[in-house]
């Protein structure tokens, strides 16, 4: 196992922050809805009705962050924090690897269509 | 493409129980992606329902090491570590199925992502094995392997 390790940066003129984060007590999930998607050479995340965009270099670190803090020790009561300017957005564990696991995928995706598409 | 695809693949070996016969391991640096898992065999020709299951490990098992093949000749290698046909199992983590099919062994046993959100990612230092989890009737040479992507 591995610790986990905080990573923050800014994308589509919004900050991002992926870390840990304390939420004690029962695990109240606060997003309905998502979703990854490849939109051309970006991939585009929407957490209800946000809508997140991030170039390829920006969704691997994303997506690996996800994956790397998702899988690291946990204490109890952790939970994986997604925060985009401001708003913060506590994950499981494995719903962070799996988020994590997709964007790569979709990375993998846009970096392609940029390849196919961009001379 | 981002990161490195890599190959394991085991040919024609003989097996006669249920068992891992792949563990993965990723490295601590980086996240692994199972993109494919096949398992087959070409010395039985009656149909057998056997099963197999893609689950996550908590505690590495003991097997044989295996080198995976880089899928582009240049690329670094696989920074995890592969063990196949597993002797001690590993401790599998409870809950953590994330694929469980039955297969006729004439037909032998493929899974692929049906899109991006079902590939299975495997957080850096975490574990995942493909399992025969019911034993063949008699020896069967098996030929097994996945397709793996790591990145970071």
């Amino acid at each position: 196992m591995i610790d986990g390790q905080r990573l923050e940066l800014w994308s589509d003129g919004q900050r991002l922050v992926v870390d840990r984060k304390k939420q004690p007590g029962i695990y109240r999930p606060r997003v309905t809805k998502l979703v990854a998607r490849q939109e051309q050479g970006s991939v585009v995340v929407f957490i209800d009705d946000r809508r997140l965009e991030m170039t390829t270099p920006i969704a691997v670190k994303v997506g690996f962050s996800l994956c790397k803090n998702g899988g690291a020790w946990l204490e109890p009561d952790d939970r994986v924090l997604l925060e985009i300017s401001g708003t913060e957005i506590l994950l499981l564990p494995e719903i962070a690897v799996r988020l994590g696991g997709a964007i790569l995928r979709k990375a993998d995706r846009a970096d392609d269509w940029q390849r196919e598409t961009v001379h | 493409m981002i990161g490195q695809v890599y190959y394991v693949h085991i040919g024609a070996q003989a097996q006669t129980a249920s068992k891992t016969l792949i563990e993965i391991a990723s490295a601590s640096s980086s996240v692994t992606l199972l993109e494919r898992a096949q398992i087959g065999q070409n010395s039985f020709d009656t149909s057998e329902n056997l099963g197999c299951k893609i689950q996550l490990i908590t505690t590495t098992g003991t097997g044989t090491a295996t080198t995976p093949v880089p899928a582009e000749a240049q690329n670094a290698a696989y920074g995890g570590t592969v063990k196949t046909n597993m002797t001690i199992e590993p401790s599998y983590t409870a809950n953590k199925v994330m694929y469980q099919s039955g297969f006729n062994v004439l037909s032998g046993f493929l899974w692929t992502p049906a899109n991006d959100d079902e590939v299975i990612a495997v957080a850096p230092s975490g574990l995942v094995g493909i399992m025969l989890d019911v034993a063949p009737s008699a020896s069967m040479n098996f030929s097994y392997g996945a397709t793996i992507r790591q990145v970071g």
